[in-house]
């Protein structure tokens, strides 16, 4: 396990010293930050436009960083040859494609957690104002609620509901970090870009193409005709593609009530997913020629 | 007691069914192949300096690169230490430079090489002792701090060769360790080797530049186009194969050696002493009891042998080198 941490802290270090991911995580927190502006614009009310994006910013820019941080890792050591030393030293290549998956898992929730942190202090802070404080108390008590909410996640009544559905996102990411790394565990960037992001769609989809199926299969059954070919690709897509909507329900719950449940058989089905899917890089990894 | 030992290593490369060129998906039907490796049978004894010489395509990355476990055979096989090849033990038992090696620019030298030996299992202090200790072997004190990224191609060879040396290997496979060096560099990466050997460590190598593999190594094996031309020990592979000798006398007549000028390669004459370079055997038995039987004198007679790079020149067809 030392050897599949000194790769994970490896490949860490090199996405935090990439400087695409501070842009990509500026971008994010200007996004999150400028939320309380744009409620302004909108009849909805400012905590469902700021809880809207904050959701949205943290979902699509963890899904960014997995996909086009991902893609590049295990070609980049291919291209650049960094690979041919690190195959001579004591490791199996099922550990160095396990420290690669870790270490980019490491960057994005390393980013998930700054982003929530000023999600939750982006919320106190709009709540504080109405108690009208000084600037300076408002900031440094919405900031100490916002680290303290982090982990304390019954807390503070505003922000009650986030961090469960942080934690639903997170079991997400997993999934779709894994996906991205068994795409390029055999294939070229482009490519595992592509493929990566089908399967997102796809994932995310998962119960509107279940639902297709079954109304094709419906027609076809008041008609009496055979079962189209469309009833069962999108049956045999619906069953390849991970059901990520089991994990983004909880965005709608937090928008529409206070309680979020997040159900065990959600995040067993989370863990048993990635870990196929990791096994399969594994295995075709072992058995690939490096260039 | 061979530590390496290969036996009909076949290697083919067979260019992906769907293929990725020049930005464009392509689609062969029939995919092209290469023979790079055509079996290949050798075997690396323990302790020597053992060359792996040719020119480039000859086959000699794709061998270490199969040694390495980079790459798969298509046929034979091939065990280190006696045992098969990615076999963990014999892992750390070995240290290998790949050609032109590149390593993770964003990381510092001594961040790297602790990377490594994490790898080793090594504990921290046993980590900082040998890192120090592998830096000033290889001359980069000085660098340990900056960033691989600002690193000169002579350092990258060299913390290279330091990161192949962090578990003290038994066994060190370098592929074009002198590669883009200057003499300078060569030089000490020759002492290096040499001194590897002198621990006990065996040390294969692969190169294209024969001076070099002249001056350190014990055994050499000769590849062209994926197949073995030659293996042996350099006096072996270069003895009894004299090409010419070079004699220094005096004392002969001048129209004497107008008679023999036709016969010599090579004539030059200083303050009386006559240099010529002959290159049959009988022409120089009667030079000499010429010589000596006008009164001359012989001062010396010199052998010229065949060198690596004249032999290696008439076993792969004049080309390369």
């Amino acid at each position: 396990m030392n050897q599949v941490r000194a790769i994970a802290v490896n490949t860490f270090k090199e996405a935090v010293r990439n400087r695409v991911l501070y842009v990509v995580l500026i971008f994010s927190l200007i996004l999150i930050g400028a939320s309380g502006v744009l409620s302004e614009l909108t009849v909805a009310s400012r905590d469902k436009i700021v809880k809207d994006l904050g959701f949205a910013a943290i979902n699509f820019f963890g899904v960014a960083i997995a996909i086009f941080v991902g893609v590049t890792l295990v070609y980049n050591e291919l291209e650049k040859r960094t690979i041919y030393t690190l195959v001579s030293k004591p490791i199996h290549r099922w550990q160095f494609l396990l420290g690669k998956y870790f270490g980019l898992l490491m960057t994005i929730y390393v980013n998930v957690v700054v982003m929530s942190v000023f999600f939750l202090f982006v919320i106190h802070w709009y709540a504080a104002m109405e108690a009208e404080r000084g600037v300076f108390t408002t900031f440094f008590l919405s900031a100490a609620k916002a680290l303290v909410g982090l982990l304390w996640w019954d807390g503070f009544p505003p922000t009650r509901n986030i961090m469960p559905v942080v934690a639903a996102t997170a079991i997400e990411l997993a999934i779709v970090t894994a996906f991205s790394i068994l795409y390029s565990a055999f294939s070229t960037p482009t490519l595992s870009m592509f493929f990566t992001v089908l399967t997102f769609i796809a994932g995310r989809l998962n119960e509107d193409i279940v639902l297709f199926a079954e109304n094709v299969r419906d027609t076809a059954l008041e008609t009496g005709t055979p079962l189209p070919l469309s009833y069962y690709l999108a049956q045999g897509a619906a069953h390849v593609t991970p059901n990520l909507g089991v994990f983004h329900q909880s965005v709608e719950q937090a928008l529409y009530a206070d309680e979020v449940t997040i159900w065990w058989q959600s995040i067993l089905y989370g863990l048993i997913y990635t870990s196929a899917i990791l096994l399969l890089s594994m295995l075709i990894f072992s058995r690939r020629n490096f260039k | 007691m061979a530590v390496v030992e290969v036996e009909k290593l076949t290697k083919i490369y067979v260019r992906d069914f769907l293929d990725v060129e020049h930005g464009r998906l392509k689609l062969r039907l029939a995919g092209r192949k290469t023979v790079a490796l055509d079996h290949l049978t050798m075997q690396v004894q323990q302790g020597e300096i053992f060359g792996l010489l040719g020119p480039n395509g000859a086959g000699k990355t794709t061998t270490l690169k199969i040694l390495m476990g980079i790459h798969f055979p298509t046929a034979g096989r091939a065990r280190i230490l006696g045992r098969p090849l990615g076999d963990l033990h014999v892992k750390r038992r070995i240290g290998f430079l790949p050609e032109n090696p590149y390593f993770y620019d964003y990381l510092r030298g001594w961040e790297f090489l602790d990377f490594y030996g994490q790898l080793y299992g090594m504990a921290r202090a046993a980590r900082r002792k040998k890192i120090e200790e592998l830096l000033t072997r290889v001359g980069l004190e000085h660098a340990a701090n900056l960033p691989l990224r600002g690193y000169s191609k002579g350092m990258n060879q060299r913390i290279g060769l330091a990161q192949s040396l962090l578990n003290d290997p038994d066994l060190v496979f370098l592929d074009e360790p002198q590669s883009g060096l200057d003499p300078l560099g060569r030089k000490d990466i020759r002492d290096l080797i040499i001194s590897l050997r002198a621990q006990g460590k065996t040390v294969l190598f692969s190169s294209h530049i024969l001076q070099d593999a002249e001056l350190i190594c014990d055994r050499v094996a000769i590849l062209d186009k994926g197949q073995l031309k030659a293996i042996g020990h350099l006096a072996e592979l270069l003895s009894g194969t004299v090409r010419s000798w070079e004699i220094v006398f005096r004392g002969l007549s001048a129209e004497r050696i107008e008679a023999w000028r036709p016969r010599m390669r090579n004539l030059v004459e200083s303050k009386g002493d006559y240099l010529a370079i002959l290159e049959e055997k009988g022409g120089v038995d009667e030079l000499i009891r010429e010589t000596l039987a006008q009164g001359g004198e012989v001062i010396s007679l010199t052998p010229h042998r065949q060198t690596l790079e004249e032999y290696f020149v008439s076993e792969v067809g004049g080309k390369g080198a």
